[in-house]
């Protein structure tokens, strides 16, 4: 485990005790405008509109005092923050003759770097410094730092790195110096941008940034530049508190916001059934329609949803707006990268290098943008391009890591991360990642081409025989099914801590999905990871398995509504699956998505549940899509996804319909299968969003009470189960009968772990009538199969009225739903022995042993046993030897070891 | 006790385990309590409950782990008491409460444990309920709790006798101070601070209730065996649900008070004496051999339990072994015994 690095490797921090609390305006900055720090003071009540994020207000108030000190950077300021940019430049512009103010100078350098005009801003910069002297007097810190950071990503890279050495050099060095909040602020921009040499910096740049912020609290840039930084190390909760700091005295903030939106998609990203945040990306591009970063994050967002022509049309109109933002012409480049437009790509790759050669934010935007849609050799590519570009970037050393041990490269990819740690100990996705990695060293390996399976090691006995016998059963069902070829090492791996699966998955602890595909590499949770009876292991497997195939088939480029579907109806067909009550609410109230805009549901949902009705709704496209043209119309789908074509183009490409059509058929068959039911379903909303059906009838009311709402609400399901289930434990089981029986009228398809048919079985069983309760039972796994305990009770009944081989299936699905335990191995071996399947019974009693039993003695003899039978003598001595190791009196072992002995 | 006292088992270097591997065969051979038929009387004392459910639950248990026990070929005296007698008596006679568990009645069954119509095989007092934790902590019982003190006293005129405590309630490690002492066993389910209701008993009770808690196969469910079995149990428990663990079990039986979370039979650990000790013997044969009025069948036992004991001693030198010739090694012990066991067989099945 590593541990994060402490202590300033340089001595930035050593002045700054010193400027905390200090009166302001004692540098040698010759901003004369200035009331506090830099910040646009001037007339008052502009100055106070603009910290509130009252533009209009403060817009009037500077006009009407232009000719007063300070107006002319405050209207700027204000016509900046609204993305009126030539508006700010030309109210900034020097009057005929006049000699330019150099707070005006930076200031204007600032708003052309902001849009990207970067020569513009660089003679500015310049300009400004022969005006006010260098950064060794310490006259320009903020010019210098603005001009050093220019130079890096116009590829002046040793002329910015040592200009950057020298703001900190006189920052460290100048005697008794007193540095304003945006000094201050330059001082710890410079830090964080040489914090590849050493990373005390990135904390000395903290520190910085906290010190501004307590000379000049109303002044945004300090916690803004804060939160850059910590969000660049995946340090949320950090960031979130320097955002709220910023929006809390102006909720208007541009900057801000657009920080807020990028947090928002961190949390989606990471915790997707988290809740609908509010759309502050939205709220940004309100206040400044053309804010460069905040355009790009609404391309990006509109590639994640796969909607690739607004995606292209927004970021074309972004370019056409401010034609030299290097954000946007990097979103335009994305979104041609992911059209396959290669010409178009070359020439904004060009015309971005001219002005930003050094700069690796093209690349790493087209990188991100390939990783997004999951085409990782791409993104690897990409990553090396910005690495070209900018050979310190931890960004990109995180970035090529991250996709090469996606694409199964685990040493390279390690080594990559390993240097990314060495240039940024802070970043938490690589910290993370290299700690799993770590972990990862003590899993058992095995190697069973074409898969590699990466097993906790305690559970890798258990795990193994059935891991690969479904996963060998899985590829062959899809190679038979889409003609898929596995590639030729497909890498499996299970993890049995759910916070090492989500480090796994997307870098950080807390993602809420059991199972990903990254392509060629797997990464599931393992049984042990959750409890018994709520995560199945093996539909898990089965259908990240299947997102092998459809993405092996489409080169990585089936949209994500397309692979999730089939990857679940691959998943209902051969372990079964049942409507869940929010996919009933979710149809009621209309809130299923179009089929283009499905992808939605998965990566940008907007309400709790979105994710999982999305993924079942998905499914039942797919089906439709192989009941009304046929399986041949799926495959030709796949390979319109190959070739490039998007959701509507394949739709109407292949199926020869609108996807609005598609639509209306599919609304028409949701309406005829779950319709009724989901009408039906008038005051069960709120259990439709997590809370169980059947909480105890209220104290104050009684069963009596229940059962009345229930009989005033017939076609209410939740309420039928609620009083089925209050009737069953007050001993009414033919009362309770009828109203899970009623239940399960109005909901045939319902797939909760409290479906119907679970409590009929039981009140059949109690009633004497066995075979309803296993058709009941059967009815309830049919459409909850990760229900353990029931597959044990029907293993049970079917072993009872002596059938062996159906007990035997009951078992493996028991064991398909939770392995860990020894029970069902035990049963299902004594199954195999009554059926003289020697080789089942060898497998299941290894199963007992590496499960845990607490009778090891007994296990071990009961595993001779079974091999001694199979005829494996050499197997039987040694485990008979095992048993009697622990228990050398075991009357059974001895006979056995004697046994073996004289036959042999 | 403070959490800090708790004593793990360290790893052994290899003499030191050759000399504990010797030591211990000649416990086996010779040395091994319950040898003989006579088991100890079990006092089973059901406490306060709080609520009607844990009254149930714990009056229950006490009813089970009874049962359990006079499954057994050949059951010791067993005594129940609860907290309420039941008004209609007890479905299964045989486990009826005999009294309230009140420090009185408690007393008076400790006493009776030890007189004349005792055995002689010692006690086994198993407390079932709620302890409490801190500076005086207390077993919950009608009438005036039970401290530790008190019921070291009622226990005092065993001596050094054999005596097993199992206190299996909610900050048992309290107990456990107080309590040690030579010839004593005591077990807890808990370590001094941990208050929250236990799991240890149903597992307990398990260990006695089936095969699986007689590790060895001997047919006599040692101290140590249902101790491992239900702190194994209650582990898995918590692993498999995915909770933190609240509950630490703790054995001690070297008299010095520190429990022990792995007890182990090894030379200086705790968990020497539990393993020489039987809870009860499971087996007709067990019981058989140990009260055989067949000389040759007593030097037979006698003589395969030597070999038993040479197994163990190989096992514990089987690191420093190549794995073949230790294989062999065992396999020709093995064969002894097995060839041992084929010929007491026969002889019990003549003279039976």
């Amino acid at each position: 485990m590593r541990g994060w690095p402490c202590g300033p490797a340089r001595a930035v921090a050593v002045l700054t005790p010193l400027l905390v609390g200090l009166p302001a305006a004692t540098s040698a900055s010759q901003d004369e405008t200035s009331a506090s720090n830099g910040w646009p003071g001037g007339p008052e009540t502009g100055a106070a509109a603009l910290r509130g994020g009252s533009y209009g207000e403060a817009e009037a108030a500077y006009r009407a005092a232009l000719p007063e000190p300070g107006a002319r950077l405050g209207l700027a300021e204000t016509l900046r923050l609204t993305g009126r940019y030539r508006e700010a430049l030309e109210t900034l512009e020097p009057e005929a003759g006049a000699s330019p103010v150099p707070a005006e100078l930076l200031a204007r350098a600032e708003i052309h770097l902001e849009i990207g005009e970067g020569e513009a801003a660089e003679n500015l910069l310049r300009r400004h410094i022969e005006r006010v002297g260098p950064a060794s007097d310490g006259s320009s810190l903020e010019a210098e730092t603005l001009l050093g950071l220019l130079e890096l990503r116009r590829g002046k890279r040793q002329t910015g790195l040592a200009r950057l050495d020298e703001v900190i050099a006189a920052y460290n060095t100048l005697p008794g110096a007193v540095f304003r909040a945006r000094e201050l602020a330059a001082v710890g921009k410079a830090a964080a941008a040489l914090g590849f040499q050493s990373s005390g910096l990135f904390r000395d740049a903290l520190r910085v940034f906290d010190e501004a912020a307590v000379l000049d609290p109303g002044d945004p840039l300090p916690p803004l530049l804060a939160a850059e930084l910590l969000l660049d190390k995946f340090n949320t909760a950090e960031a979130a508190e320097s955002i709220t700091t910023v929006l809390r005295n102006n909720p208007r903030h541009p900057h801000g916001l657009f920080l807020a939106a990028r947090l928002q998609d961190r949390q989606i990203a990471a915790l997707a059934e988290g809740g609908p945040p509010p759309d502050a990306l939205a709220e940004a591009l309100a206040v400044n329609p053309h804010f460069p970063p905040a355009r790009a994050l609404e391309v990006q967002r509109l590639l994640e949803q796969d909607r690739r022509e607004e995606a292209e049309q927004r970021a074309a109109a972004a370019v056409d707006a401010l034609p030299d933002a290097p954000e946007t012409l990097a979103a335009l480049a994305a979104v041609r990268l992911l059209a396959g437009e290669d010409p178009g790509l070359f020439e904004l790759e060009a015309r971005y290098l001219h002005n930003w050669a050094g700069d690796p934010l093209l690349d790493l935007a087209l990188a991100s943008a390939a990783e997004r849609r999951r085409w990782y050799q791409e993104a690897a590519q990409r990553s090396r391009a910005a690495l070209r570009r900018s050979p310190d970037s931890a960004a990109a050393l995180r970035l090529l890591g991250l996709n090469l041990l996606r694409l199964g490269d685990v040493g390279e990819g390690r080594k990559v991360l390993e240097d990314a740690f060495q240039r940024d100990p802070f970043d938490a996705l690589v910290k993370n990642t290299l700690d799993l990695l770590d972990e990862l060293d003590g899993f058992t390996r095995v190697n069973s081409p074409p898969f590699e399976f990466v097993l906790p090691a305690a559970e890798a006995d258990v795990l193994r025989p059935y891991v690969e016998a479904l996963s060998r059963e899985a590829v062959d069902s899809f190679r038979d099914r889409y003609g898929y070829q596995p590639p030729e090492t497909l890498r499996v791996e299970i993890y049995d801590r759910s916070a090492d699966f989500s480090v796994r998955t997307v870098g950080i602890p807390g993602i809420g999905a059991h199972g990903v595909c990254f392509g060629n590499v797997i990464a599931l949770e393992s049984p042990s990871a959750r409890g018994i009876g709520t995560y199945h292991w093996a539909s898990t497997l089965w259908h990240e398995l299947a997102h092998a195939a459809a993405m092996g088939l489409t080169d990585n480029r089936v949209p994500r509504w397309f692979t999730e579907g089939l990857s679940l109806l691959e998943e209902r067909w051969r372990f079964g699956d049942g409507a869940s009550l929010p996919f009933y609410t979710a149809l009621r109230d209309g809130q299923l998505l179009d089929i283009p805009h499905l992808d939605d549901g998965f990566v940008r949902p907007t309400w709790p549940g979105q994710v999982g009705v999305s993924y079942f709704h998905a499914s039942l496209v797919l089906e439709h899509l192989e009941r009304e043209y046929g399986f041949a119309a799926i495959l030709e789908m796949l390979e319109g996804y190959r070739q490039g074509m998007d959701t509507p183009q394949v739709i109407e490409g292949i199926l020869g319909i609108t996807p609005k059509a598609l639509d209306e058929a599919v609304d028409a068959l949701l309406e005829a299968r779950f319709g009724e039911t989901a009408r039906g379903l008038e005051e069960s909303g709120p259990q439709g969003q997590g809370t169980p059906l059947h909480p105890p009838p209220e104290p104050d009311r009684g069963i009596e009470a229940l059962v009345a709402r229930a009989d005033a609400a017939p076609a209410n399901f939740a309420l039928q189960i609620r009083a089925g289930v209050a009737l069953q434990e007050a001993g009414l089981g033919a009362e309770a009968t009828e109203r899970f029986e009623r239940a399960a009228e109005l909901a045939p398809e319902y797939g909760g772990p409290d479906g119907p048919y679970r409590y009929l079985s039981r009140l059949y069983a109690d009633a004497g009538e066995p075979d309803l309760a296993r058709l009941s039972l059967h009815d309830h796994l049919k459409r909850f199969p990760a229900a353990y305990d029931e597959w044990l009770r029907l293993a049970a009944i079917y072993s009872e009225t002596g059938n062996p081989r159906e007990a035997g299936a009951a078992l493996t699905s028991a064991i398909e739903a939770y392995p860990m335990l020894p029970e069902p191995h035990e049963r299902l071996a004594e199954a195999a022995a009554a059926q003289g399947l020697a080789d089942l019974e060898v497998r299941e009693r290894q199963a007992v042993l590496a499960s845990g039993a607490p009778d090891r003695a007994g296990a071990l003899y009961s595993l001779a046993l079974a091999h001694f039978r199979a005829g494996n003598r050499d197997a039987a001595r040694r485990r008979v030897l095992e048993a009697l190791e622990i228990a050398p009196t075991f009357d059974p072992a001895l006979r056995l070891l004697l046994d073996l002995r004289r036959e042999g | 006790m403070s959490d800090a006292a708790v004593r793990r088992p360290t790893h052994r270097r290899f003499g030191t385990a050759l000399l504990a591997a010797l030591a211990l065969a000649g416990v086996r051979a010779e040395a091994v309590e319950g040898a003989s038929a006579d088991v100890p009387a079990l006092l089973i004392v059901a406490g306060v409950g709080g609520t009607p459910e844990h009254r149930e639950r714990f009056s229950g248990w006490a009813r089970d782990l009874c049962a359990a026990a006079l499954e057994a070929p050949a059951p010791g005296r067993v005594r129940v008491l609860v907290e309420r007698l039941p008004e209609d008596g007890e479905p299964d006679a045989s486990c009826a409460p005999v009294a309230r568990s009140t420090q009185e009645e408690l007393a008076r069954e400790i006493e009776a444990a030890r007189g004349p119509e005792a055995a002689g095989a010692g006690l086994v007092l198993v407390l079932i309920g709620h302890g409490s934790a801190g500076s005086s902590p207390r077993f919950q019982l009608p009438g005036p709790d039970l401290s530790p003190e008190r019921l070291g006293e009622m226990l005092s005129g065993f001596g050094s006798g054999p005596v097993t405590i199992a206190h299996l309630g909610s900050a048992a490690g309290a107990f456990l101070p107080a309590l040690a002492g030579p010839g004593r066993v005591v077990l807890a389910a808990t370590r001094a601070n941990e208050t929250n209701e236990t799991r240890f008993p149903r597992h307990f009770i398990a260990a006695l209730a089936g095969d699986e808690g007689d590790r060895n196969k001997d047919g006599r469910l040692s101290i140590l065996e249902a101790f491992d079995f239900a702190r194994r149990g209650v582990e898995r428990e918590y692993e498999q649900e995915g909770l933190l663990r609240t509950e630490h079990a703790l054995l001690d039986d070297n008299g010095d008070g520190v429990g022990s979370l792995e007890p182990e039979m090894a030379a200086g650990m705790d968990g020497v004496l539990a393993g020489r000790r039987a809870l009860l013997i499971r087996t007709e044969e067990a019981v058989a051999d140990a009260s055989s009025d067949t000389p040759e069948i007593r030097r037979l036992v006698a003589e395969r339990d030597a070999l038993a004991a040479r197994v163990d001693v190989l096992r514990e030198t089987r690191e420093g072994m190549e794995e073949e010739a230790y294989l062999a090694e065992l396999e020709t012990l093995l064969l002894q015994i097995a060839e041992l066991a084929e010929r007491i067989a026969a002889l019990r099945e003549k003279t039976s």
